[in-house]
């Protein structure tokens, strides 16, 4: 199939991206690089450097591939800036989306796999872990716009049978996640702790988010091009694990004998949050295999590789 | 390993020849020099290495000859222009591709590969989607509709605009006689190549660029076309609205592609898109000629004319040669760099001066003139 990955110069996209690949796909990444990375583009890939606010020139790129599948993982993503500057997290996140929904409509697209935010569009959960029908309560503007492009994928079926998958994803780790990043507690902390600086912990640790290894989601994005017709899934590991957790966990693998440093909880985030992947597994055939102890080890492998300038 | 390449004298031919001889095969080139693509006669870029035959395709002792102690042929003999001569492109394209195929059966040559070049303009208008969605191959615009400067391809019941789409091999709706000749080649070339156990290849070319493009050529090359202009300082000629979609390849991409397909048995019996792989408006292009020769301050001149029988747009999809491993590595910056630099190295730059401005004059570059031209 010729699948069209928006956003594939980022983290998570760009194994998707590999993992399309190596099924003998055809792959085109599109990507503006505010975020992602040339170097993570697969050299495979057909590379389209646009903004998907650019709508001329992303209808273009439209008619010249011919994508069958839109798989569209790139995003405003950072929940600080959408409270800062919500009108640009709404043009890109709502705006941007809708573009692709209208041209992948115009060519008649197999499917429309898009990428949400099982994070943010629940609010504070009433109840653990989160299913799918809990109410939208999001509580930033990015958990807003990341939701609204639901309902246009929603109309668009109804109204010109535009087939679609939502992943509403968990917290993803693994390699390629950039440190310097505003997400990406693992990768902040293994980042900080081969440089021996002491990681910081805002508020008291105890917060619990749902962590999956980016090969699963990888995983996921491959069922999802078969499987799922118009349905909204969790992609999830089912479990919480605290931000102590974590220190612990690495400061074990990484043999790192300083405590963290605490500082006062930001204020707007979300204390517990962690998914129930049943519906994943009922719609997709999807669950997370990697376990969290070999998923981290996995990641700080490839942060100690590109440390030496080895990394892929 | 002897290869053969008809029309070896030409562009596309002549860089294919040296990448050959560079990789160590013997050649033999078959090169009518026809006028006025070879208005000064044999080109000096000929490698002395190569057998050179004077000879044309249409002529079964001149092929014979050519076709000595030879295991692959290329054949790149063409005739392009657009004139109305109608069966001297059947002639030259179909019957010399079939008059190949007639000597290799006949003197049970042994031939191991024949490869042909073709054209996007085989695709004709190519590929389109109405606003239903639905893919639709639309004939090519009335003289009506251009007439009344509607430039977009309509749908022939609601009257709205289709959107074109790239255009995959397995499209073929030609429209003149050039792309008919071309079509009836590629036919002969894979179907008789299967049929008697030649392995044969047909590549379709967009827009191919680079030095060694004939400044004589009646028609090809918008590369050239622009180039000339600022070269001798003057604004070009643009066609309809400028928002024509074309996909430009470099010639070294070409040459990679040609011996892609040579190299490869996967590609026996196919036929691949050989383009770009990225849709540029004709006033993008032009843009970008213009800042290779430094002369942004040229502004085209779009005041609305246009030729009976373009293609609105023109962009190949170029997957099925992607799948075989191959990649444009060169942009059309690089191309028109490269084709500058190849002009300024002419010495009889005069004579291109005078011809040019004798074509621009024909084109329209600097006269405006009546609302139509028809080729």
């Amino acid at each position: 199939m010729r699948i069209l990955l928006i956003g594939g110069a980022g983290f998570i996209a760009s194994h998707v991206a590999d993992a399309y690949l190596s099924l003998g796909h055809e792959v085109a990444v599109l990507d503006n690089l505010s975020t992602g990375f040339r170097h993570n583009i697969p050299k495979k890939a057909v590379y389209y450097e646009m903004d998907i606010l650019d709508s001329d020139a992303v209808t273009r790129a439209f008619q010249e591939f011919r994508p069958e599948i839109v798989n569209h993982h790139a995003a405003q993503m950072d929940v600080r800036v959408s409270l800062v500057d919500p009108e640009f997290d709404a043009r890109t996140n709502i705006l941007g989306s809708l573009r692709l929904i209208l041209s992948s409509v115009r060519i008649k697209v197999k499917k429309f796999i898009y990428i949400s935010t099982g994070g943010a569009v629940y609010g504070e959960p009433a109840s653990l872990p989160v299913r799918e029908d809990h109410p939208v309560n999001p509580e930033c503007a990015y958990g807003i716009s990341k939701h609204t492009v639901e309902h246009y994928l929603y109309l668009y079926r109804f109204l010109e049978g535009l087939n679609y998958v939502v992943l509403r994803y968990p917290n993803v780790y693994g390699p390629r996640q950039n440190p310097k990043g505003e997400a990406g507690v693992n990768a902040i902390f293994i980042d900080q702790m081969l440089d021996n600086t002491v990681p910081t912990i805002y508020g008291d640790g105890e917060q619990l988010r749902d962590y999956v290894y980016v090969g699963d989601i990888a995983a996921a994005n491959v069922l999802a091009i078969t499987r799922g017709n118009g349905e909204i899934v969790n992609i999830g590991s089912g479990t919480g694990t605290s931000v102590n957790q974590i220190f612990a966990a690495l400061a074990k693998l990484l043999n790192f004998q300083s405590p963290p440093r605490y500082a006062p909880a930001r204020p707007g985030e979300i204390y517990k949050v962690y998914l129930d992947p049943s519906r994943a597994e009922k719609v997709l055939g999807w669950t997370a295999k990697v376990s969290f102890e070999e998923g981290l080890s996995h990641t700080i492998e490839w942060h100690k590789a590109r440390l030496v300038g080895q990394a892929v | 390993m002897r290869v053969l390449v008809t029309g070896g004298a030409g562009f596309i031919g002549s860089h294919t020849v040296d990448a050959l001889l560079e990789r160590g095969y013997e050649v033999t080139i078959l090169d009518s020099l026809e006028k006025p693509v070879h208005l000064k006669g044999k080109p000096n870029y000929i490698p002395k290495a190569a057998r050179f035959i004077e000879g044309d395709v249409r002529k079964r002792d001149d092929f014979l000859k050519a076709l000595s102690d030879v295991q692959i042929v290329y054949y790149f003999a063409a005739y392009q222009d657009y004139l109305p001569d109608f069966s001297k492109f059947f002639h030259v394209n179909s019957v010399g591709t079939a008059l190949l195929y007639e000597l290799i059966v006949e003197k049970k040559l042994p031939i191991e590969k024949v490869i042909v070049a073709s054209s996007q303009a085989v695709a004709g208008e190519g590929l389109y989607r109405n606003a239903a969605g639905h893919e639709i191959l639309p004939p090519i615009r009335a003289l009506k509709q251009l007439e009344a400067g509607q430039w977009e391809l309509r749908d022939s019941q609601s009257g709205e605009i289709l959107q074109w789409q790239s255009t995959p091999e397995t499209v073929a709706n030609p429209q003149n006689q050039y792309a008919m000749s071309k079509y009836s080649q590629e036919m002969i070339a894979l179907n008789l190549g299967r049929r008697y156990g030649i392995p044969s290849v047909a590549l379709r070319y967009s827009i191919v660029q680079g030095p060694r493009q004939s400044f004589y050529n009646h028609y090809s090359g918008a590369c050239r076309i622009f180039s000339l202009a600022y070269f001798f300082n003057r604004a070009p000629l643009i066609y309809e609205d400028g928002a024509q979609m074309r996909d430009y390849v470099s010639i070294k991409d070409v040459v990679r592609a040609n011996l892609l397909v040579l190299d490869n048995p996967r590609a026996n019996g196919e036929m691949y898109n050989v383009g770009g792989g990225k849709s540029f408006t004709v006033k993008e292009f032009c843009a970008i000629v213009a800042r290779v020769f430094e002369k942004e301050h040229l502004h085209p001149q779009i005041p609305g004319l246009f030729r009976f029988g373009d293609t609105r747009h023109s962009v190949s999809d170029i997957s099925k040669l992607r799948s075989l491993g191959w990649e444009p590595q060169f942009t059309p910056q690089e191309s028109v760099r490269a084709y500058r630099a190849y002009l300024e190295e002419q010495t009889d730059i005069e004579d291109i001066l005078e011809y040019a401005q004798e074509r621009m004059q024909s084109l329209n570059v600097v006269r405006t003139a009546c609302k139509k031209e028809v080729v």
